[in-house]
């Protein structure tokens, strides 16, 4: 009679487990769930970061014209694209009279796109940049000059598109 | 033994407890990470925006902005359109500006309080549609974030900081080279504002030749974008 309800020294604790193993159990999935969203924030933070150097090197000068923007590329864009292990495109577009905007990305590594004299710059081939989603790239368009008609120097946008490396 | 069941029952809601509030601490913890990164990410691409921006100032060729309607969309005032530029091939909207703010008579040197940069769109008695040539380069030039509700401000200051005196405030055919009809000066924006300064030399036009820096007029340029 003394024993009437013992179900032995784990049975008595058998209510209890209920609510442990629910906390571990939460706690663990919020640990390994934060864990992945933080590694991702930081990443993202980080191509920010990799994609406003790249801009800021780009925009050292405020006149570009093809030829100083493509050895800009091979001197100082490619390599350091390589060293922050990130993949870009950078166009340098010609409007001379008004800035325009383009929402499909697409063109702007499409050789025929650029207006007459712009150019386009990566460290990718063109077949390798077919394969890019570039909705998960990181966008930047900023003014310079360029050189127009009549050597006459407009308007111009250089646009950089930043995503990380998946080499 | 059934208070024994009972404690341990406690015991596991105690920890659930726990659990709980430990998940919400580091929940409240994950909704701030990053956010100061992002802020400062987010001033470094406005301040390096403002910065191309002014880059290219140095090089634009007036007469390119004859196509941009500044006025009617700036501030509803009348006066001249961007059309007057064509007329001035060759020139940059920064030499424009700078003949611009010239003070005329030469009078005065380094801000003794004489020096007077006019922005009248005149030099001397010959046009100088610096001002001009000012608005429809950032009218264009800002577009982005205009779209965006953002508000500017250029003016020419004196190098202690104070604005210089513009015959052109009292004229009511002009404005401020600002989008905002309310900007008065860069210091009287909000604090959250990005200001890009730089110096801005104006050359007495008899004197070029010898000590340009002793016989310039040492002016600074402030350039200011805020949300509004």
């Amino acid at each position: 009679l003394g024993k009437r309800g013992f179900i032995g020294p784990l049975g008595d604790d058998l209510p209890s487990i209920f609510p442990i193993v629910t906390g571990v159990m939460l706690f663990i999935t919020t640990m390994v769930f934060l864990n992945s969203q933080v590694a991702a924030r930081s990443d993202l933070g980080e191509l920010k970061r990799s994609a406003l150097e790249l801009s800021y090197i780009t925009l050292d000068k405020g006149f570009y014209s093809k030829e100083d923007f493509d050895k800009k590329c091979v001197e100082t864009l490619k390599p350091f694209a390589e060293k922050s292990r990130v993949d870009f495109i950078a166009s340098l577009q010609k409007h001379c009279d008004s800035l325009q905007f383009t929402t499909n990305f697409k063109e702007l590594y499409n050789p025929d796109f650029p207006l007459p004299g712009g150019s386009v710059c990566s460290d990718l081939s063109q077949t390798e940049l077919d394969e890019v989603d570039l909705n998960e790239s990181l966008r930047y368009s900023f003014p310079v000059s360029v050189e127009c008609s009549l050597k006459r120097k407009g308007i111009g946008l250089v646009n950089i598109l930043v995503w990380r490396s998946k080499g | 033994m059934k208070s024994r069941a009972q404690a341990a029952v406690i015991d596991g809601i105690m920890f659930l407890l726990v659990v709980v509030t430990s998940v919400t601490l580091v929940y409240s913890f994950y909704g701030n990470y990053g956010q100061a990164q992002d802020k400062t990410a987010y001033s470094a691409f406005v301040m390096n925006f403002m910065q191309a921006t002014v880059k290219t100032l140095y090089y634009l060729d007036a007469s390119t902005l004859s196509k941009v309607d500044a006025y009617s969309l700036q501030s509803g005032l009348n006066g001249p359109d961007c059309g007057q530029l064509q007329k001035y091939p060759g020139i940059s909207v920064m030499e424009l500006l700078k003949k611009d703010s010239t003070p005329v008579p030469l009078t005065g040197v380094n801000g003794d309080g004489n020096d007077i940069a006019d922005l009248d769109n005149k030099f001397g008695k010959a046009d100088a549609p610096g001002k001009l040539a000012m608005r429809c380069a950032m009218k264009e030039l800002m577009k982005p974030f205009e779209f965006a509700n953002f508000k500017y401000l250029v003016e020419i200051v004196n190098q202690q900081g104070s604005e210089l005196p513009q015959r052109s405030l009292n004229d009511p055919s002009f404005d401020k080279i600002s989008n905002d009809k309310d900007a008065t000066t860069c210091e009287a924006i909000p604090q959250s504002s990005y200001v890009v300064s730089t110096p801005f030399l104006v050359m007495k036009k008899d004197v070029i030749d010898n000590d340009p820096d002793g016989n310039a007029f040492k002016f600074t340029m402030r350039f200011c974008v805020w949300q509004k």
